[in-house]
């Protein structure tokens, strides 16, 4: 590597290669322009994971302080043998919300093919698709909560209709689990949809035209062209759902708040620990969940690039 | 010659397309219904906002009558957190969710075009660094974070701000992707009459990148406008919109005044929705494609 700053086209420009000063305020330039990320990188990037390892190692001591110890990993292990635990209930819905998210995003490419096919309305369906993701969460999940309430419009639907007197959704841990997952679906397409749509949209037309003359529709064209063309979008989106396998989590904060324990993912349990004042537990349980997670990104990553992927 | 039917079928071409057209039209139809799921309890959100406190308690579903128009007056005083009311609120949204992204986006972008642009020895260890820190799965680094924060005399302050600066994410994928597609000869002859690399950053290269800018500050923006937990974790004393509303309902109780909260909350979303509707082209065309592949 080059350790000279000089701009990458400085050998179409003669009368750089002599200018010593533009190189000299090059190289205190490149420097000055990079201060704010290796900054970042070292205080909130290596200062934190340091200082959470550092926290996963230790407990508190009476006196204040902090000793070394294992107890953080020991208790671990006691709680996942236990079923009734936080931290397994929470593993257990993590990996639930994980494969949600993998249907979902199943269910966007197919939908995506859709828009890009402009079904009817396209333009306003994209509009009115996008707009959980567009306006704040808590109006959405706020009005949610309280329309499948008691007495909401959803009970006095039901009742009117069938009679039937729905039980409170969100006053039972196993109903409000529900309806907290049917929500991360049913609001969910977002930013997803309109990456693939855009991916899509970038197919070049002569390449569906050709499949179209060789009798190549509808689903066909989607599975055998339109996805193998916009495959380099959905491994990147895939390996970042890898990376974030244990940090998938749900819209609680407004529906349960820090209560009903049962709901609630590993990333959100350590949020309520950490608004709690707990810190070396939950800092152990993320550092195990990291380095189970490591090799799962790096055989993903190894797997994806042994694809051949079409350029265009 | 064109081909009749489908291969390895019997099915005619013309057949296909017109059951293709059929499944668009399901298609179109199942479309309509999950896009009325998604208005239909934002619209009975709205009319219940007009709603007096009252029959809203004994009667969910009429039509307000009348419409309190009084309930959005009442938000801004009614709604408050930690003893701050709408308008500090409002205030604290508004600092946080636009100096973030503008700090954020900045110190980003000014990595990203010297790693884009120059030969320089720390540029491809800034770019693998940014590359690999976002596909290291870290979890649980929450607690230690709000002990740095403390430890920084940053936390429950405005100078939380500086853990904005510049991180390596994919703003950073987005920001050099552009400047890879740039073409330099603007900044050669920029040079040639002897502007400096600062003033080629900032008056040739900046405003060639302005639409991804814009993007990236909107998605910045409105994540931060949305964002519940972060000001709940480090700012428990500056409650923003959407932090305070969390408190605002967890100290209300059984005591909240749902007609006024939902004025509130719609008022909440009014920039949002004056942005999405202002931007969105914009924010529409904003992807990082395939930048982790490879």
């Amino acid at each position: 590597m080059n350790d000279k700053c000089e701009t990458v086209t400085k050998k179409t420009v003669p009368s750089l290669k002599k200018n010593t000063a533009i190189k000299t305020g090059g190289n205190l330039f490149c420097v000055f322009m990079l201060i704010p990320v290796i900054y970042n990188f070292l205080v909130f990037y290596c200062g934190v994971n340091l200082g959470s390892i550092a926290l996963a190692f230790s407990t508190p001591t009476p006196d204040g302080g902090e000793i070394f110890s294992l107890v953080n990993f020991e208790n671990f292990i006691k709680e996942l043998g236990r079923t009734d635990s936080a931290v397994y209930m929470a593993l257990f819905n993590t990996l639930e919300y994980y494969l949600l998210g993998l249907v979902k995003f199943a269910l966007t490419s197919l939908v995506a093919y859709f828009f890009y096919k402009k079904v009817y309305f396209h333009k306003i369906y994209k509009i009115i698709f996008f707009l959980p993701s567009m306006v704040p969460g808590m109006v959405y999940i706020s009005v949610f909560k309280n329309f499948i309430n008691t007495y909401g419009p959803l009970y006095m639907f039901l009742y009117n209709l069938f009679g039937i007197e729905m039980q409170p959704l969100m006053a039972q841990a196993e109903t409000a689990k529900t309806v907290i997952m049917f929500y991360a679906f049913w609001s969910g397409f977002g930013a997803q949809l309109l990456i693939q749509i855009g991916a899509m949209n970038r197919i070049p037309e002569d390449v569906i035209e050709a499949a179209t003359l060789d009798g190549c529709l509808g689903f066909r064209e989607f599975w055998y062209i339109v996805m193998p063309l916009i495959f380099e979008t959905i491994a990147t989106y895939f390996l970042l759902g890898i990376v974030g396998i244990f940090q998938a989590s749900g819209p609680f904060l407004f529906f349960v708040g820090e209560k009903m324990p049962e709901v609630h993912t590993l990333s959100y349990w350590i949020f309520t620990q950490a608004m709690g004042g707990k810190t070396n537990y939950p800092a152990a349980i993320g550092l195990i969940f990291t380095v189970i997670a490591l090799p799962l990104v790096i055989i993903s990553r190894w797997a994806i690039n042994k694809v051949d992927t079409v350029t265009y | 010659m064109r081909i009749k039917s489908i291969p390895g079928t019997s099915i005619p071409i013309q057949r296909q397309k017109k059951r293709i057209s059929i499944v668009m039209l399901c298609a179109s139809i199942l479309f309509g219904l999950y896009a009325l799921s998604l208005i239909i309890p934002l619209v009975w959100g709205i009319m219940m906002s007009f709603q007096d406190k009252i029959t809203y308690l004994t009667d969910k579903t009429s039509f307000p009558n009348p419409m309190k128009f009084y309930n959005y007056v009442q938000a801004f005083t009614e709604l408050q957190a930690e003893g701050n009311d709408m308008f500090a609120m409002i205030f604290n949204s508004m600092w946080y969710s636009i100096l973030s992204p503008v700090i954020s986006v900045f110190t980003t972008l000014m990595a990203s075009y010297v790693c884009a642009k120059y030969k320089f020895v720390l540029n491809k260890i800034v770019y693998w660094v940014a590359i690999i820190t976002m596909m290291i799965p870290i979890s649980g680094s929450l607690p230690a974070s709000i002990r740095l924060s403390q430890a920084l005399g940053v936390y429950d302050s405005p100078l939380t701000l500086v853990t904005a600066i510049g991180g390596l994410g994919s703003n950073f994928v987005i920001g050099f992707a552009f400047f890879k597609g740039v073409d330099w000869a603007y900044a050669e002859s920029a040079f040639m009459d002897g502007a400096s690399h600062v003033r080629v950053f900032f008056q040739i290269m900046l405003p060639q990148a302005i639409s991804p800018i814009i993007a990236l500050m909107l998605m910045g923006f409105i994540s931060h406008w949305n964002d519940s937990t972060g000001p709940l974790i480090y700012l428990p004393s500056y409650p923003t919109l959407a932090s305070g509303f969390y408190t605002y309902q967890i100290e209300a109780g059984r005591d909240l005044n749902y007609p006024v909260y939902f004025a509130g909350l719609f008022i909440a979303s009014i920039p949002i929705i004056v942005l999405y509707i202002s931007f969105q082209d914009t924010l529409m065309n904003l992807n990082m494609g395939g930048g982790l592949k490879g």
